[in-house]
């Protein structure tokens, strides 16, 4: 059978939760059509065994007649990357989309988050929540305009109420963004990993051990980046070329393929105010921002009235084109059904159209009949402004950047006609930030290798995944991002075999495959610092609460200062690697 | 002529990438004491990674033989510039081999990884067993890839394979990896056997498949049949990539649609 693993509404509200049974439950799911259900003489709720070239793990059956027969869906997760082989097809995204599987009915139990990450040569890390280390110095107090720092909306109207040095309400926000909001369960001291075990630790020794541990290092890594704040990231570029690094991204494993792509034909891209104030046809394309972007609809699109329209819901038509009969796709006007991997094709034939050269079309286009696509066609030109959001539906699935590639000359073709852009879905709250950050520092978005002093780019040379599955990482840095829930198997077995050293609030799945955890403020809480929202709009994002740990740019500042201490070099101020002038810098001391 | 013997020596890490783009025919004539390669981010000398042994002279670097054994397949870039003479690799080699090199020869016993030949202009690549992703390709977000000279692959290659090809020619005798000849703008590329989705948003040139392309995009029209000149295997010729307004020409033996 072909398997898809994506995002889905309950996964993503467990995100701030990865210890807890119910993350574990939410990512144990396989979305299966009942027809297949039946061919595998199984009940809903029965349990099946995924078995791919890396390995076999079980899952709990969901029946799901959003699915057709022979496709089945997995919320993204450890488990699904348990049975992800690591091959990037040379650019940097493994196959999260499109992958064949055998599936079979098995009477195993299904084994936790943890189990898998031990298996992978982890330690579980499940002591009992330390809580939240905030101050709040106003003692209780209502916060309004508050940014959500969860997914590439950053939706900026967040209410948050603070009681006891606490956040206790959060208003306004989805359900995702009140699941971080309301999370309590953080790190408080560092960590180091021992035979058996966890240890606490002094944040000296930390900073002392990783700075040993980045300078001995031959081919060091540091990854992640997306769920930190600007001026962090630019400290970690300076790190990256003071240790002749490499320096990656989140968006290696998700939109790195859309950059690919705008590096080869440019991004005709708008603001999303834009898209609420004038856009009439809005296409979502490999995305469901019901689940990934919750807000997106009601904010953006479909339901947002705007300038030049109001009343949108009736004078919008939204199209979605989609594997599957997605939520965003069930309230959406038109859907489309594109066979699993067909994406490039039904790009290329609707350019075809386009051109008024549909003759040469065969009488169907990956489960597309040829006549729906020239109706689809018609309701594209009609617009007056039309917008394409396009998702890891894409990027992940095979062709990954050539279908945005695709996507984007579709977007010229319309061009000639009408007006129309194309805004990637990007799904953390600043790893658009990731992107804008490393070009203006390096001159290149993500995958950025300074082992030779200067910058070099090569995707499925110089990305995470890639570097980690051949196993020429010898040290690991882990930021702002989780590859223990989102890498696949052999990237895990390979970071616990090597020093790895993960900066994070929260413990989470990478905390297993690590040497020591270094705890950090949590920016848009107790820690603040700019994010680029998805249509690349910097956002400043400011703390609710004083802060009781460091956190990500004054801890990576203190990490380049021990590394350039033991290299020997004149001690500068790491405050200065970073964005000189930055109000990070200046105010807090 | 001049040979030099390289044998790469057991490394503490074998996984460490080691970057040798110095290792060219050319740079041996110069008998330069100063060859080094990068291992990971330390710059190391030549000698340190490679049992080095040079017998016999030469005047120029067309007469140089220089023959790599031992563990390579991690190595990168040898041949990178080559502008003549020989290189023979004994066993893998690792990806970016023959970079940009306008002439000259370079054979490969064993398998090559990513980007052979990437951006070529001249000379010959011959690889005996398989070619990894992006063989005979460009960089990213580059208009053109390789302009000139000939990879012969004996083995498989892999996905994106003649990617932005311009010129020379690729031939592969057994099948190739998704989207090949992707962006195919001029040169001549020959499959001996299976491809899927051949060919995307090509514009010009031509590419011969005599085995079966799975998942045929919808985007090209039609020509005619005819015999190609291989033992008379029938192929159909196609003209596209419509969607591209290309002129490219697509022959092929046998395809199933998407
Ligand atoms: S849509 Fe995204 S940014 Fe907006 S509240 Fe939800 S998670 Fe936060």
């Amino acid at each position: 059978m072909l398997m898809n693993s994506g995002r889905t509404y309950k996964q993503g509200e467990q995100l701030y939760y990865k210890e807890s049974p119910e993350y574990s439950e939410q990512t144990s799911l396989c979305f299966i059509n009942p027809i297949d259900l039946f061919t595998l003489g199984i009940e809903e709720g029965e349990n099946i065994e995924i078995k791919t070239s890396t390995g076999n793990t079980v899952f709990r059956t969901v029946a799901c007649y959003d699915l057709v027969p022979g496709e089945i869906f997995l919320p993204c997760g450890p488990y699904a990357n348990f049975i992800l082989p690591p091959n990037t097809h040379s650019t940097g995204a493994p196959d999260f989309k499109t992958l064949e599987v055998e599936v079979r009915p098995t009477e195993r139990e299904r084994v936790s988050a943890w189990d898998l990450l031990e298996y992978e040569g982890g330690t579980r890390y499940d002591a009992p929540p330390e809580g939240c280390p905030t101050i709040s110095l106003e003692g209780d107090k209502t916060v309004t305009d508050v940014l959500c720092p969860l997914c590439g909306c950053v939706c900026d109207d967040i209410e948050l109420g603070i009681r006891d040095h606490r956040i206790v309400s959060c208003q306004n926000g989805c359900l995702l963004c009140n699941a971080k909001f309301l999370a309590k369960n953080r790190l408080i001291t560092p960590i180091k990993k021992t035979v058996g075990g966890w240890e606490k630790v002094s944040y000296e020794e930390a900073i002392e051990y990783t700075a040993d541990v980045l300078v001995a290092a031959e081919r060091p890594l540091l990854f992640g980046w997306s769920g930190t704040h600007g001026e962090a990231q630019c400290i970690g570029v300076s790190i990256a070329e003071l240790i002749g690094g490499v320096i990656d991204n989140c968006s290696s494993e998700c939109h790195g393929p859309s950059i690919m792509a705008i590096q080869e034909v440019g991004h005709p891209g708008c603001t999303l105010g834009q898209v609420r104030n004038r856009a009439d046809v809005v296409i979502y394309w490999g995305s469901n921002p019901i689940a990934s972007h919750p807000r997106h609809m009601s904010r953006y699109s479909t339901y947002a009235d705007g300038f030049f329209l109001d009343n949108s819901f009736r004078n919008r038509t939204v199209i979605v084109f989609d594997v599957r009969k997605t939520e965003t796709a069930k309230v959406a006007d038109e859907f489309v059904r594109v066979r699993s991997g067909g994406d490039y094709a039904v790009f290329s034939a609707l350019r075809a159209i386009i051109q008024g050269k549909e003759d040469v079309l065969p009488k169907s286009v990956a489960g597309v009949a040829k006549e729906e696509l020239i109706r689809i066609s018609r309701i594209m030109l009609g617009a007056k402004f039309g917008t394409f959001f396009t998702g890891i539906g894409l990027t992940q699935s095979r062709g990954k950047y050539k279908n945005v590639r695709n996507a984007i000359e579709l977007v010229d073709e319309l061009n000639r006609h009408t007006k129309y852009t194309l805004t990637p879905m990007r799904g953390h709250w600043n790893v658009y930030g990731t992107n804008q950050t490393f070009t203006y520092m390096t001159g290149y978005p993500y995958a950025v290798d300074f082992s030779h002093g200067v910058a070099y780019y090569n995707p499925g040379e110089t990305s995470a995944i890639d570097m980690l599955s051949r196993e020429e990482v010898d040290a690991c840095i882990i930021i702002g991002s989780d590859p223990g829930a989102h890498f696949p198997r052999a990237c895990n077995e390979h970071l616990s075999r090597i020093p790895t050293i993960v900066i994070d609030p929260f413990p989470i799945m990478s905390t297993a495959v690590a040497t020591m955890h270094i705890p950090v403020a949590m920016t848009g809480v107790d820690a603040e610092g700019t994010a680029y929202r998805m249509d690349a709009v910097p956002l400043w994002v400011q703390k609710v609460m004083e802060p009781t740990q460091p956190d990500d740019a004054r801890l990576l500042s203190r990490i380049y200062d021990a590394v350039r201490k033991r290299k020997g070099m004149p001690q500068i101020k790491g405050e200065d690697a970073g964005v000189f002038g930055s109000p990070v810098f200046s105010t807090e001391k | 002529m001049m040979q030099v013997m390289l044998e790469a020596k057991e490394r503490k890490n074998p996984n460490v990438p080691i970057e040798a783009e110095e290792i060219t025919p050319a740079h041996f004539i110069e008998n330069r004491q100063d060859l080094s390669v990068w291992r990971g981010n330390r710059k190391v000398p030549l000698e340190e990674v490679f049992e080095i042994t040079i017998n016999g002279e030469a005047s120029s670097a067309e007469d140089v033989e220089v023959i790599l054994t031992g563990e390579s397949g991690k190595i990168k870039r040898v041949g990178e510039y080559m502008e003549s003479g020989i290189i023979r690799i004994e066993g893998d080699i690792g990806m970016h081999c023959g970079n940009f090199m306008s002439g000259g020869t370079i054979e490969i016993r064993g398998n090559a990884d990513a980007w052979l030949g990437r951006e070529m202009r001249g000379g010959t690549i011959t690889c005996h067993g398989n070619a990894g992703d992006y063989c005979g390709s460009g960089y990213r977000g580059e208009k053109r890839g390789m302009r000139g000279g000939t990879i012969e692959v004996l083995g498989n290659a892999g996905d994106f394979t003649a990617e932005t090809l311009s010129g020379g020619t690729i031939i592969v005798h057994g099948n190739v990896g998704d989207l090949s000849g992707v962006e195919m703008k001029g040169g001549m590329f020959t499959i001996h056997g299976n491809a899927s989705r051949v060919c995307g948003n090509m514009t010009g040139g031509t590419c011969m498949v005599y085995g079966t392309v799975t998942d045929m995009l919808p985007t090209f029209r039609k020509v005619g049949t005819r015999e190609g000149n291989n033992g008379g295997i029938a192929l159909t010729e196609f003209t596209g990539d419509v969607a591209n307004r290309g002129k490219g020409r697509l022959f092929v033996h046998s395809f199933t649609r998407a």
